[in-house]
């Protein structure tokens, strides 16, 4: 009898509180008829013998209190697409402020290098993150407690209001466009903090340059508007591909411009004392052209999507 | 198509009818080890690691009454259809046998 005892102690153990006493003294009962009517099939085992295998039959208790009272899931199965849509929305925007916050750090701190800055940015990511992952979860958790196993299938919904989706492509990712508002946001941060900041640590821009960067500034906040659009609406329509399609070509042209834009800087970094100045507008201009190809592709990718559809 | 895949899908295809052959056997009184026997006699085998909980379950929903008598030296609960239990049987029992009339057909195939 000790090993039914044992049993009947570990499922109890693994019983939600309430649940306790009432299951286990049925299940005893149970198992109690299931030992008579083994004795009667096989009356040679002895009493150790035959509970051990009305026990073995039934299963390790763990799996025997589940089916009694089985475990609910943190967040129900109804709220997890929104949960993880959630989770996704946050995390860009956490990104995006912890991205102003270390760049401005950056501008603003002449100790404060750029392996340093992305030493800030990513354990400052990492800790906000974490916090917003629990509260969201146990968020969740107390929506699904307060609603309970209610079923809430939408009636009103309206199939004439669905996306207009006909290709996989269409469908444009969140983290494409959390990626695009922070370049974005990161390069106004760039171009705007020397006319707002206290100082200007890690970059020496002619006037020229500077305000041909500035210049180009609407550009920058065209495209924190088109992300915006995006997320809204997370496909690509005809309109949205267009648009799309004229700010890559405009910046395109900009960075063109950019690169032959001479002198770039108005002196050799002190970091880089081994470069000649002709040497380092070479590099820039390289680099500029380099990074032109990048908006350069989208143009191409949207032109060909555009006759597509 | 693999073993696991075969007991997952029987699995699936016998616990709505286990529900039905539980509350049509719960028409009389029953404790769980004698109606474990009757299913079993009937030609249903169910371990009873799934039975009891079903039946506790089902319990919960009040599609059955249930209470503890003494007997044989011993305390049983037993469970027996209540109202709401009879009801629900009533209907179940005709949608089985509108499925069974249909997949019927279907089957010989």
């Amino acid at each position: 009898m000790d090993l039914l005892e044992r049993y009947l102690a570990a499922v109890q153990q693994e019983l939600p509180k309430e649940k306790q006493q009432d299951v286990t003294r049925e299940l005893k009962a149970n198992i109690l008829d299931q030992l008579d009517a083994l004795q009667e099939q096989a009356p040679k085992l002895t009493d150790e013998e035959r509970i051990h295998s009305v026990l073995k039959q039934l299963g390790p208790p763990k799996q025997m209190a589940h089916q009694f009272a089985p475990p609910t899931p943190l967040i129900s199965i109804g709220l997890m697409p929104l949960f993880r849509y959630t989770l996704a929305m946050v995390f860009g925007i956490l990104f995006l402020i912890q991205l102003i916050q270390s760049s401005l750090l950056w501008l603003g701190n002449e100790n404060v290098g750029l392996l340093l800055m992305l030493k800030h940015m990513a354990g400052g990511y990492i800790r906000d993150a974490t916090f917003a992952f629990s509260a969201i979860t146990l968020g969740f958790w107390a929506i699904g407690k307060e609603q309970g196993s209610a079923c809430t299938t939408a009636t009103s919904w309206d199939p004439a209001k669905l996306p207009q989706l006909a290709k996989p492509w269409q469908r444009i990712e969140l983290s494409d466009i959390f990626t695009d508002l922070a370049t974005y946001l990161f390069l106004l941060l760039l171009i705007w903090y020397p006319v707002f900041g206290q100082s200007l640590a890690a970059v020496e821009l002619t006037l020229n340059s500077r305000f041909l960067l500035q210049a180009f500034s609407p550009l920058l906040l065209l495209g924190i508007a088109l992300s915006a659009w995006q997320l809204k609406q997370r496909y690509w329509t005809e309109a949205l591909l267009k648009c799309n399609l004229a700010l890559n070509a405009l910046l395109v042209t900009a960075i063109v411009i950019l690169a032959w834009t001479s002198p770039f800087y108005s002196g050799v970094p002190e970091q880089l004392p081994w470069l000649t100045m002709e040497q380092l507008e070479r590099s820039i201009t390289i680099t500029l052209l380099i990074i032109a190809l990048f908006p350069g592709w989208e143009v191409i990718r949207d032109w060909r999507r555009l006759q597509r559809m | 198509m693999t073993s696991a895949q075969l007991d997952k899908m029987r699995l699936e295809l016998r616990r709505g009818v286990l529900v039905l052959a539980v509350l049509s056997s719960l028409k009389a009184p029953h404790y769980g080890y004698s109606l474990r026997k009757q299913l079993q006699d009937a030609g249903i085998d169910i371990d009873e690691g799934t039975l009891y909980p079903l039946v506790r379950r089902l319990a919960d929903q009040g599609l059955l009454d249930s209470e503890w008598r003494q007997g044989e030296g011993r305390e049983r609960r037993y469970y027996q259809l209540s109202e709401v239990g009879a009801d629900l049987l009533t209907q179940l029992t005709q949608e089985w046998q509108q499925l069974n009339s249909a997949l019927g057909p279907l089957l010989e195939h």
